[in-house]
């Protein structure tokens, strides 16, 4: 009867309407250039704070599966992707509306946001609470290992800002010992007497301070540029047409199962799977020429897979308690406000719960594609929207969510310090989506050294043991100096591989 | 340049905090290292690795280095930008999320107008969007503290 349970916690109007809500709220935030999904869900975080646990997640779900899609439509209309995820969209998707067809880009966009989104939940379904039964055995080492692991692989997937990539992760984890100790909980580190700061800084102002405030800073000296869309048709539903999507299912399969399998690996979005996916089909098409001319076949493999990302971070999330990506990080201090902990034990604790996060993916993935098929056309209106309104607008929800946070201006004040810090990072190249993790996993990864070293002894002790933990942490070690290695031109010829343009310099 | 002055500003705050890992209390029974090691071993890592940063951008021929964004933050709108959103935190504390919100709003708006369009507002305009503010702001402290429960500060005159 867990099943039955798990469908009223979910079909209920209640979460219905907050996953509607969320929909809506996404698909405004991913297609307003200059805002996104993490931005959306740290807004609504405060907020979620007042609800109960089921219906405050099914929100987020419903922010997540509507701000991924919501990039199609700028993307499409304004050749400016809404967000990280849909830049690979405008490659067709602009040239296709130039052409008179706006409104098929914007059909076959939502059906394979649909597709891609309902693909990597199955996924969910199934690998989810399959790992999270061989991660219940972990402990604190292997804790340890993984985190380390995920962090290192983010920064290692960013190749040429690799070594940006290790800075603004130290800069985070550095940050993040700011506040009591853990384990032991003596020492007052960093805090310089102010007792606002003994819980150190709070993800939700961290995350609003980097991510929401410098877009606003970086996009106001822009404000007298004022973009015009293309028309769109004036139609009840945007659906594709039957024969177009029977064309494409091949290429939404592939791009689907790409952006699944990038969106499990920590730190790479959609922005990552939607650019290897476009990739992946142009070389396997039969008509690789059409590509960048407003070819559907473009649409479809970047759409699909970039909301296939969404199943795919979870995934980590729900079973190992390592986020996928930044909205996952975030949705992990969401389900902590409510006093849970994503990982292994969630679904060995709260099976009930763990499943119903999983429907609610499903049921917010028809939802998005319902609400965009039928309103496709009014969202487009939104891009319209006055900056000198909107700007002021967003800038006030964050202060009011910062301050609901704990009711106290302080936070407000480090808040500027971190939209600078912000701005400097992002305007310099220095990837912040490691910062973002290593703030999530700062505390984490220190709690659960020091635990280990107490139970082995020495930090060398555990180096030697025979666990998973030892075999994550050698790669997290391993994996960037292969890559920096492998960049570089002198090694490559030893090792008989193919010279590369840029090696021998590294960064 | 900038980037080398932007590391070395970290690197002095780094070397500081290092220094700092001296004054942490420690529990006598603590066998994990104590609460210093851990920053103690991010800092080493995060100076290594900004020492090599610095290396790389002063190898790289001047005409290749690209340009350090930060000053323009200080420059035009988004210094006007910065000061508004400075005082309207400062005032908030201090006359209380309504009047400081709708006084924010009211001059951002307008402000930004006007850089967009080139145009002032006109004095009707001036008091339809106040009124807007004020409906609108009181709407929102009725939503955030009736019905979410979340308190909004008052100020001293407790409005």
């Amino acid at each position: 009867m867990d099943i039955l349970t798990v469908f009223s916690n979910i079909l209920n109007p209640e979460c219905l309407m907050l996953i509607l809500i969320g929909v809506i709220m996404g698909n405004i935030f991913g297609c307003i250039p200059g805002l996104n999904t993490p931005i959306a869900v740290a807004l609504v975080l405060p907020v979620s704070f007042a609800l109960e646990t089921i219906p405050a997640l099914c929100l987020i779900m419903g922010i997540y599966m509507g701000g991924v899609s919501g990039g199609l439509v700028s993307a499409v209309l304004l050749k400016i992707p809404g967000t990280a995820a849909s830049v690979a969209t405008t490659f067709d998707g602009y040239p296709m509306a130039m052409n008179g067809k706006a409104t098929e880009a914007l059909s076959y966009g939502a059906f394979a946001s649909l597709f891609g989104g309902l693909f990597s939940a199955v996924f969910l379904l199934v690998l989810a609470p399959f790992l999270s039964q061989l991660a219940i055995g972990f402990g604190p080492w292997e804790y340890f290992g993984t985190a380390v692991l995920s962090l290192c692989l983010v920064c290692t997937l960013m190749k040429e800002k690799m070594l940006k990539a290790f800075i603004a992760m130290f800069l985070g984890l550095l940050l993040n010992t700011v506040g009591m100790s853990p384990v032991d909980g003596v020492a007052a580190r960093f805090t310089f007497g102010n007792y606002n700061l003994e819980n150190g800084f709070n993800l939700i102002v961290i995350i609003i301070g980097i991510f929401a405030l410098p877009e606003i800073l970086y996009a106001v000296q822009n404000i007298a540029v004022v973009p015009k869309p293309v028309a769109v048709q004036k139609k009840w539903i945007y659906v594709p047409d039957w024969k177009v999507i029977k064309a494409n299912f091949g290429v939404m399969i592939r791009g689907s199962v790409i952006g699944t399998l990038i969106g499990i690996l920590p730190g790479m979005g959609g922005g990552a799977a939607s650019l290897v996916s476009y990739a992946d089909a142009k070389k396997a098409s039969k008509t690789p020429e059409k590509f960048g001319t407003g070819c559907a076949e473009g649409i479809f493999s970047c759409e699909s897979a970039n909301n296939a990302t969404t199943g795919g971070a979870l995934i980590p999330m729900l079973a190992l308690g390592v986020p996928g990506d930044t909205t996952t990080a975030i949705v992990m201090g969401a389900i902590a406000l409510h006093g849970l902990t994503a990982g292994p034990l969630l679904s060995m604790n709260q099976p009930i719960l763990f499943r119903s996060i999983i429907f609610s993916v499903f049921v917010a993935n028809l939802f998005m594609f319902f609400f965009q098929t039928t309103t496709i056309r009014y969202i487009a209106k939104i891009i319209e929207i006055p900056k000198p309104i909107l700007f002021p607008l967003i800038t006030i929800f964050c202060v009011t969510g910062v301050v609901s946070i704990r009711n106290n201006v302080f936070d407000l004040y480090y808040m500027l310090i971190f939209v600078v810090l912000g701005y400097i990072l992002d305007k310099n190249k220095y990837p912040l989506s490691p910062f973002i993790l290593a703030s999530v996993l700062g505390t984490i990864i220190e709690d659960n050294m020091r635990r280990s070293i107490i139970y082995y002894g020495s930090f060398a002790n555990c180096l030697v043991q025979p666990s998973i933990g030892t075999i994550f942490f050698y790669l997290a070690v391993l994996l960037p100096i292969g890559s920096v290695l492998l960049q570089n031109n002198r090694f490559r010829k030893l090792l008989h591989l193919r010279v590369t343009p840029n090696g021998g310099e590294s960064q | 340049m900038g980037e080398i002055v932007f590391m070395g500003v970290l690197g002095v705050v780094s070397f500081g905090m290092f220094m700092m890992t001296y004054t942490f209390r420690t529990s006598i029974i603590d066998q994990s290292g104590g609460p210093a090691l851990y920053p103690r071993l991010i800092i080493l890592f995060l100076v290594a690795l900004m020492l090599i940063r610095i290396v790389i951008i002063l190898k790289t021929p001047p005409e290749k280095r690209q340009r350090f964004a930060f000053l323009e933050i200080f420059k035009e709108i988004r210094l006007a930008y910065l000061l508004q959103f400075l005082t309207y935190v400062v005032l908030l504390a201090v006359i209380g999320f309504k009047i400081s919100t709708t006084i924010f709003l009211n001059v951002m708006i307008h402000y930004l107008s006007y850089r967009q369009t080139g145009k002032r507002a006109s004095k009707r305009r001036v008091l339809g969007l106040g009124l807007i503010t004020i409906m609108g702001v009181i709407g929102l402290e009725y939503c955030f503290t009736k019905l979410l429960n979340v308190p909004l500060p008052k100020g001293i005159w407790n409005i």
